[in-house]
């Protein structure tokens, strides 16, 4: 198993496991006439890598890395899957996780078992635990012999990649553009990896009080793309 | 300045009374308005000082206990005043079988300069309910003093059973932030949040479903289930006053919602026991008539009527009683 050529797989944005089906929450925020151009989608873009991916999806992917590294117990596992669980409070946002999790564990598991992977995904389909992306992310690149700086540097890159790829659809903006942001934010990814693991405990979870307004009223939005 | 609030509401007979209170200056806990008004429990947090000064501490525990039913009110804005070392508060509610506790406080107004720090634990037993808000301003708006406190970070964290199910964190710093752009406040000021943690929480998001259709001009808000046992609504506005008011109106529709949904079952229970069981019905074999029995039925009862809430969510109209459809309207147009 070749760790840079597995990253790249189980990372790519054509990897099926229905990430494309998700805006989670911009579609409110297009809809809204919020994000409506190039440079209000790089605004959004970059606030929710510093503000939102850091403090959360990263920094579960981060905590669950730890667990791995220190051998933890199923119980430790169990508690960060039900704080990540306590946190996402949006239904859409919490499903997507979970729906996530599952559709990677599941296809992982074809390509290269993982003993850790399958638990984590019998104890989801057992209802045990939650269920988060993050964390099955986490766990299938540890396996994988991948590092966690680059488990992380590829985790922002697909979801600013994720990002930049609706704005281009919903705004829509320019695919020149597109690609123009997701380069440009390349320090912000670098300097987030590099902070990634000294954040206080106390930091983890951060809400973003409008993202997740955005996201509740998604699910009430009238006529939408995404399940998200 | 050190101060601490206690509250135990205990439930006697048909009424909640409060026992073991203590508190200690500049706060106050007192009977809101008459305590012979209502059946439950309604109490009003004071304070003799004009806000939170820096270095206060304050503790703040309040126990529901089991059937008991509180409504704690706050009398004004908490004002956080500025500040070099910061406040602290910590608060610690629990509340016990079939209890149910609301607070809503007044919106949190930080000063320049303000450093707080508020952490909010709550225990609830898996058939307790729980109406719990807060409102935080970006400061003295109306005197131009908009994101111009240090920082605030609120903490909630609400155990059902044990289990983690909702944990809100919030941190406010002008200096980390950028509160006037996107994800975060935008054009606005307030941001307010209001969970209810109950049983009848997905029969209750049901409800809103079919209330909650338009957005109003004033503030924008969102409503999710976020937890299988809670309902959380969030939103962002320019007017704390507006915000409280409306909170207050959602958590007591919470609060009626709850009242009438205890007191259904209730009923059905007193019909079960007075009435022989006839051999179609499904309900458990009645066991002796033991008092005790009474009390560890209900209990299941009310652990069942989880997985009820779960399937009632796929019925678009909710058997719900005319009275309570109308006091829902009532609740509503109050606004």
């Amino acid at each position: 198993m070749q760790p840079l050529l597995t990253l790249l797989q189980i990372n790519d944005s054509m990897f099926p496991i229905g990430s494309f089906t998700h805006s989670y929450g911009l579609e409110s925020y297009v809809s809204q006439g919020i994000v409506h151009d190039t440079p209000s989608a790089k605004v959004y873009a970059n606030n929710m890598l510093r503000h939102s991916i850091y403090y959360n999806d990263a920094a579960f992917l981060q905590k669950a890395w730890a667990l791995l590294e220190e051998k933890k117990s199923v119980r430790e596992f169990q508690k960060l899957d039900e704080l990540i669980t306590a946190l996402k409070a949006p239904a859409e946002i919490r499903d997507a996780s979970k729906k996530l999790a599952i559709r990677f564990l599941k296809l992982t598991q074809e390509l290269h078992p993982i003993k850790r992977c399958s638990n984590y995904l019998a104890k989801i389909q057992e209802g045990k635990l939650h269920g988060h992306y993050a964390v099955a992310f986490a766990m299938y690149a540890h396996g994988s012999g991948i590092t966690l700086k680059d488990a992380l540097l590829a985790f922002y890159y697909n979801t600013l990649n994720g990002i930049v790829t609706n704005c281009a659809k919903l705004v829509p903006i320019g695919q020149g553009d597109a690609q123009k942001i997701l380069f440009d934010l390349q320090a912000t990814i670098k300097q987030l990896v590099d902070e990634q693991e000294s954040m206080d405990e106390e930091m983890v979870g951060l809400c973003c009080i409008g993202q997740e307004i955005r996201c509740m009223q998604h699910e009430k939005q009238y006529s939408r793309l995404y399940i998200s | 300045m050190h101060s601490t609030i206690k509250v135990n509401a205990e439930r006697e007979g048909p009424l909640t009374l409060l026992k073991e209170s203590s508190h200690n200056a500049p706060y106050k806990v007192i009977h809101y308005g008459s305590r012979h008004l209502h059946e439950h429990l309604e109490l009003i947090m004071m304070s003799a000082s004009p806000g939170i000064m820096d270095g206060d501490e304050i503790d703040i525990e309040v126990n529901v206990h089991e059937n008991a039913q509180l409504k704690l009110f706050t009398q004004s804005f908490n004002r956080l005043h500025p500040m070099e070392k910061g406040a602290v508060q910590r608060t610690n509610v629990l509340v016990k079988k079939g209890g149910i506790y609301k607070f809503i406080p007044h919106p949190i107004t930080p000063f320049a300069n303000s450093i707080f720090r508020t952490v909010n634990e709550i225990q609830l037993d898996e058939t307790a309910n729980l109406i719990w808000g807060d409102i935080i301003a970006s400061g003295r708006v109306h005197s131009g003093e908009s994101f111009q406190f240090s920082r605030l970070h609120s903490i909630t964290k609400v155990y059902s059973g044990k289990k983690l199910v909702l944990y809100d964190n919030q941190l406010l710093e002008p200096g980390r932030q950028p509160f006037d752009s996107i994800l975060f406040y935008e054009r606005y000021t307030h941001q307010a949040t209001l969970m209810y943690v109950s049983p009848y929480a997905a029969e209750l998001k049901a409800e809103l479903d079919e209330i909650l259709t338009t957005q109003y001009e004033e503030f924008t808000f969102g409503f999710t289930q976020c937890a299988p046992n809670a309902v959380m609504i969030r939103a962002m506005g320019n007017e704390g006053v507006m915000l409280y008011d409306w909170l207050s109106a959602m958590g007591q529709l919470c609060w009626e919602f709850t009242v009438h949904k205890q007191e259904e079952e209730q009923a059905k229970l007193d019909a079960e026991q007075t009435t022989e069981p006839k051999a179609e019905e499904k309900t458990a074999p009645v066991a002796e008539k033991q008092t005790k029995q009474k009390t560890a039925k209900r209990a299941k009862k009310e652990a069942t009527a989880k997985s009820t809430a779960k399937k009632a969510k796929a019925i678009p109209v909710q058997p719900v009683g005319e009275e309570l459809e109308e006091e829902l309207a009532e609740a509503v147009a109050e606004k």
